[in-house]
């Protein structure tokens, strides 16, 4: 194979590096000599820390994707966003109703949506994030919770909404006021609490707090994995 | 057995959060009237107010949107009619289809905009259920009564939304200029209409969040209009006037206060559906209706 087809060009903060076409943004990024000291996350597509905008030569469309898992292709023009600059209002989860309306006098911006759908076109996991936050308008709290269950909080919708909305924390809210206040509670959460308050591990705790770190290694390696 | 004829309905935001009552009414009202109200799959909110601005494409893309949805819909339950209960919503939803109707330019731009829907193809009647209600026939009406709401007297409230901007075949469901088609629905279910000069004034509308001292003048007049003309009650088409004329304004004396209700929770009452009204109402309208028989 020649190296025309192995190799790629992005271009990292506007400058050209040829890369290994099979590699993924964050690798390719490495790969050109760049270290992550912070903002690489979880590296899983798990934790939204790696949300990184990018386009493609001839496109005009803005693509957002997790740097983490999206491949990279020929001629693509990247930028990372490892932390979005959003204002966070302060709430009290005991205070509330889990109603649209109590979500709604939170983040009173909900009532600017244009219905434009870019928050939907912008999320890296395909949450269609106007129909969550349309969903609140129409007092469908349970819709909005279901619609945005994969939410990793990664902000790229709020970046590009022209109405300011915080979408990925609104979201936040209605699914931890619905979680509070609407879906069954979980008996054995609750049994295990009172495990812990009884002191069942108690000890068991405190035999691992006296362990040396080597040891500590050992057992962690040797640990009972959860069945899937 | 009843037929039931199918039409599309947008609810609005405000239906669906203060006032359900208005919402959970009409389709008493429906039912009894042999129409189903089919409610448009995941509608947008549509903008509320309508943008005065002629090349403001994207205030109307929420409305564009509900119409696709409602297109769609529509062409599977075999109508184009689009209901509205919420004066406002009736405003916003009309005015933009009319746009669309009678620009194609700007139902060009719309559609290339909305890359991940369907195109719009401007063919959906947007009506306000009181219009259908007439084509229907107010006789109809009084044939269904069980209830006729004998000696109640009733202040037709109109507000802007249902009359206002005046345009042939635009947004005006009646005559702009005097409408009667409340004062004929008010008859037809046997109770009497008072004729008060202030049945078309704005309430102050959103002037309630910033300015209610604006709020406060106006339902001051209203009000106070329909108390002298001797109302009972006053019949309103929209949840923003019926807030203010309720409760915006903050020192508004409440015993001068005559209760606002949803005609279409008037219409339940005297069709002998449920009205959804507060229990005190219910109590006060039966004691009216004795004292005055």
């Amino acid at each position: 194979m020649t190296e025309k087809k192995t190799m790629a060009t992005i271009y990292i903060m506007g400058k050209a590096y040829k890369v290994p076409s099979t590699l993924t943004i964050m690798k390719a990024i490495e790969y050109a000599g760049y270290r992550f000291i912070r903002g690489c996350g979880c590296r899983g597509g798990f934790c939204g820390a790696c949300t990184t905008f990018y386009r493609v030569k001839n496109d005009y469309k803005l693509n957002v994707d997790l740097a983490c898992q999206k491949i990279i292709e020929d001629g693509m023009y990247i930028v990372q966003l490892p932390f979005i600059p959003a204002e966070k209002p302060i709430w009290d989860l005991n205070k509330m109703k889990p109603t649209t309306d109590e979500v709604i006098s939170v983040f009173p911006e909900i009532t600017r949506c244009l219905s434009c759908n870019v928050c939907t076109a912008a999320c890296p996991q395909d949450i269609e994030v106007m129909r969550a936050i349309q969903a609140l308008r129409r007092g469908d709290l349970e819709k909005t919770v279901d619609l945005t269950f994969d939410c990793i909080a990664c902000g790229a919708c709020s970046i590009r909404c022209p109405a300011e909305i915080t979408h990925y924390q609104v979201f936040q809210l209605a699914r931890r006021a619905y979680g509070k206040y609407v879906m069954p509670k979980a008996k054995h959460v609750e049994e295990r609490i009172k495990e812990i308050e009884s002191g069942k591990f108690d000890e068991e705790i405190q035999r691992l707090m006296e362990t040396s770190v080597d040891n500590l290694k050992g057992i962690y390696e040797k640990r009972e994995i959860e069945p899937e | 057995m009843v037929i039931m004829v199918k039409v599309l309905y947008y609810p609005g935001c405000s239906l669906k959060n203060t006032y359900p009552e208005f919402e959970k009414s009409a389709y008493e009202v429906c039912k009894k009237l042999g129409l189903e109200l089919v409610e448009i799959p995941d509608w947008n909110c549509c903008g509320v107010v309508p943008s005065l601005a002629a090349d403001n494409v994207m205030r109307h893309i929420g409305a564009v949107r509900s119409f696709i949805n409602a297109q769609e819909k529509g062409r599977e339950i075999g109508t184009n009619i689009v209901v509205t209960l919420c004066s406002m919503c009736y405003n916003v939803l009309k005015r933009v289809n009319l746009i669309l109707k009678e620009e194609p330019d700007m139902l060009e731009t719309v559609n290339a905009f909305i890359d991940d829907q369907p195109d719009y193809i401007p063919e959906l009647k947007i009506v306000h259920l009181l219009n259908l209600l007439k084509e229907i026939g107010f006789e109809k009406l009084e044939e269904k009564l069980n209830n006729p709401l004998r000696g109640l007297k009733v202040a037709p409230y109109y507000g802007c939304a249902l009359l206002r901007p005046n345009k042939p075949d635009g947004v005006p469901i009646d005559d702009p200029e005097n409408p009667t088609i409340l004062e004929n629905l008010i008859k037809s279910v046997g109770a009497e209409p008072v004729d008060f000069p202030f049945k078309m004034e704005c309430c102050g509308n959103y002037h309630v969040v910033f300015e209610p001292n604006i709020v406060e003048m106006r339902t001051k007049k209203i009000i106070g209009s329909a108390r002298s003309e001797k109302a009972d009650i006053i019949v309103s088409s929209c949840p923003l006037c019926t807030y203010n004329l309720e409760r915006g304004g903050g020192t508004v004396d409440r015993s001068e206060q005559i209760p606002v209700v949803f005609f279409t929770q008037l219409l339940a009452l005297a069709l002998g559906a449920e009205p959804y009204l507060p229990t005190e109402l219910n109590i006060n309208f039966k004691r009216n209706r004795r004292r005055k028989v």
